[in-house]
């Protein structure tokens, strides 16, 4: 508190909703201003995505024949995919290592001792990575357009960003429960590499699930990211889905809340174990 | 006495790959990581391609590329493009992490060109590479039931060292140009992907635009992995090997050129402004 003046930041001396509004609140702010303090790496990811596109998208098409290159459909089905990499890359490792990079900086212990709720304070990057998606959307698109020549199908806009968002929070919830897992065992070494590639084969990401075989099909049913990426192209582009949609919105939901909420149990379970054995900044 | 002065660049070289050497070691997991990581994404592309394609992908694959095996073939471009990422990022970074880590100008007490002390760092790291190449190169072909013969082998090294060599030049230029603006990795972070994709380590470079072919022609990485692919998977070769040798080796020397030239004008600015360790 400033003499004689109005508080020099917000009092967390709250409770209930009006605490956890202020809790977000900063997550946000704190998040927003990491995200754009480094401008040249937002720059260099727009600068680049042609190439990764080109990268990415070439070598799947050569084990299609030429005539088929600029199918519309295989090359919806890859910008849309593209798009879903970045909610498996959130999970993974915005929302996964943000425990442990608080850890390598040194400034886990300070956030400790604040009484701010860890799932909030932990999951910052969804607000920046929201922003991030929108944008990237819009020149991702302008690069595939122009490099593969073909329109991007949006049938249900609505459907889409009710999708996106609720994708985001199931990457939230799973990056919240890996997260815990990487806040008690420390270095997972390549195990983040290791999962994004399991995932984006298994999740039917670039292609629907029904294009696999029977075990992997039962194994990508049960991962959550399997339902963003059937639900999304069922709204983009009418793709059938592999369940009901009505069902499939039942199962990402439960997925989803399940992540959130056993992510802020276990959080709380590896802090205060942590906290006994006095491991919580060690890394 | 003179006998050891004779040595320095010789002693040099060990004291780096000595370095290098502990430091990949140290971090096991890292090291799993490069040599797994084309597989990984040899997996993810073929398993996407299977997919998106049904059992006709193998026979697609071999009239758009010329390869029998996909596995083979994305694997050496996994590796190739691993290695060039490697190289163009460490040399990029170099004066910034050292400036970081208080340690850049303690090379300078030595009696070493800084510039040498860079590249045989990006030696080392060619030469991990070389293994690199050979564990999962060996692993592949001998899963296919063949072997190389030692003159493959040897070719496919010097190639290697002859197309990554020359990035560490590149590395050095954008060091060089982007130490002020201390975003030393998103600016590599750029370079690596255009080098990545006109490369053609994934896909045969001759299903782009002539100009996209033109440009890439300039890329030593192009080269390699076109003669890599010759050798180890049997595509078929439009230049002559030699031809190409020549061309890779001439711009090995002009990258490198390019390197010196920028690095050493960056070098006696910070000397003369003092700014060689500001951070």
């Amino acid at each position: 508190m400033k003499r004689g003046g109005r508080e020099s930041y917000p009092s967390t001396r709250t409770a209930g909703f009006h605490r956890l509004l202020l809790e977000v609140r900063a997550a946000v702010e704190a998040g927003v201003k990491v995200h754009f303090r480094y401008i040249a790496w937002l720059i260099s990811d727009i600068i680049a995505t042609p190439a990764w596109l080109v990268l990415f998208v070439t070598p799947v098409l050569l084990f299609l024949p030429r005539e088929q290159w600029s199918n519309p459909v295989t090359l919806n089905f890859f910008f849309w995919g593209y798009i879903l990499w970045d909610f498996v890359a959130a999970g993974l490792w915005s929302f996964g290592m943000a425990i442990r990079r608080e850890q390598q900086l040194g400034t886990l212990e300070f956030l400790m001792v604040t009484n701010a709720n860890r799932a909030i304070l932990f999951s910052r990057s969804v607000y920046p990575r929201m922003i991030s998606l929108s944008i990237g959307i819009l020149y991702v698109y302008a690069f595939f357009k122009a490099l593969f020549g073909v329109d991007v199908v949006l049938r249900s806009p609505l459907g889409v960003v009710a999708v996106l968002l609720t994708g985001m929070l199931t990457a939230l919830g799973f990056g919240l429960v890996y997260g815990a897992l990487v806040f008690r065992f420390k270095n997972v070494g390549p195990l983040n590499n290791v999962l994004q590639f399991v995932f984006l084969g298994l999740c039917g990401i670039f292609y629907p699930v029904s294009n696999l075989p029977e075990p992997l099909r039962s194994i990508a049913l049960a991962v959550p990211f399997t339902y963003v990426a059937d639900l999304l192209r069922f709204y983009a582009m009418e793709y059938p889905a592999v369940l009901p949609p009505a069902l499939e919105w039942a199962v990402l939901l439960t997925y989803t809340l399940g992540l959130i909420a056993l992510g802020v149990a276990l959080l709380k379970a590896v802090e205060g174990n942590l906290k006994k054995t006095g491991g919580l900044g060690a890394y | 006495m003179k006998s050891k002065a004779r040595l320095g660049p010789f002693l040099v070289l060990v004291g780096v790959m000595s370095k290098e050497l502990k430091i990949t070691f140290r971090y096991v997991g890292s090291l799993v990581l490069l040599v797994t990581l084309p597989f990984m994404i040899s997996g993810l592309f073929i398993g996407i391609g299977y997919a998106v394609s049904g059992p006709l992908a193998l026979s697609n694959f071999q009239a758009n590329t010329g390869s029998s095996s996909p596995l083979l073939y994305i694997t050496l471009g996994g590796v190739l493009m691993i290695a060039s990422m490697i190289v163009i990022e460490n040399t990029s970074a170099i004066i910034r992490e050292e400036q970081l880590m208080g340690t850049f100008e303690l090379h300078y007490l030595t009696p070493n060109s800084a510039v040498a002390l860079w590249l045989l760092h990006s030696l080392a790291y060619s030469i991990l590479t070389i293994l690199v190449f050979a564990v999962d190169i060996a692993a592949v072909v001998a899963w296919q039931g063949s072997l190389l013969s030692p003159a493959e082998w040897a070719l496919a090294a010097a190639v290697i060292l002859l197309a990554l060599l020359p990035l560490a030049g590149l590395g050095l230029v954008i060091a060089a140009l982007t130490v002020r603006f201390k975003e030393v990795w998103a600016a590599a972070s750029v370079v690596n992907s255009f080098v990545a994709a006109l490369s053609g380590f994934y896909y045969p470079l001759e299903i782009f635009p002539r100009i996209v072919q033109l440009v890439a022609e300039a890329l030593p990485t192009a080269h390699a992995a076109t003669i890599l692919k010759g050798v180890v998977a049997g595509v078929p070769l439009q230049l002559e090997l030699w031809q190409r040798l020549v061309l890779m080796s001439a711009l090995a020397l002009g990258y490198l050129a390019l390197g010196r030239f920028f690095y050493s004008r960056w070098e006696d600015e910070a000397r003369r402004k003092g700014e060689l360790s500001k951070h």
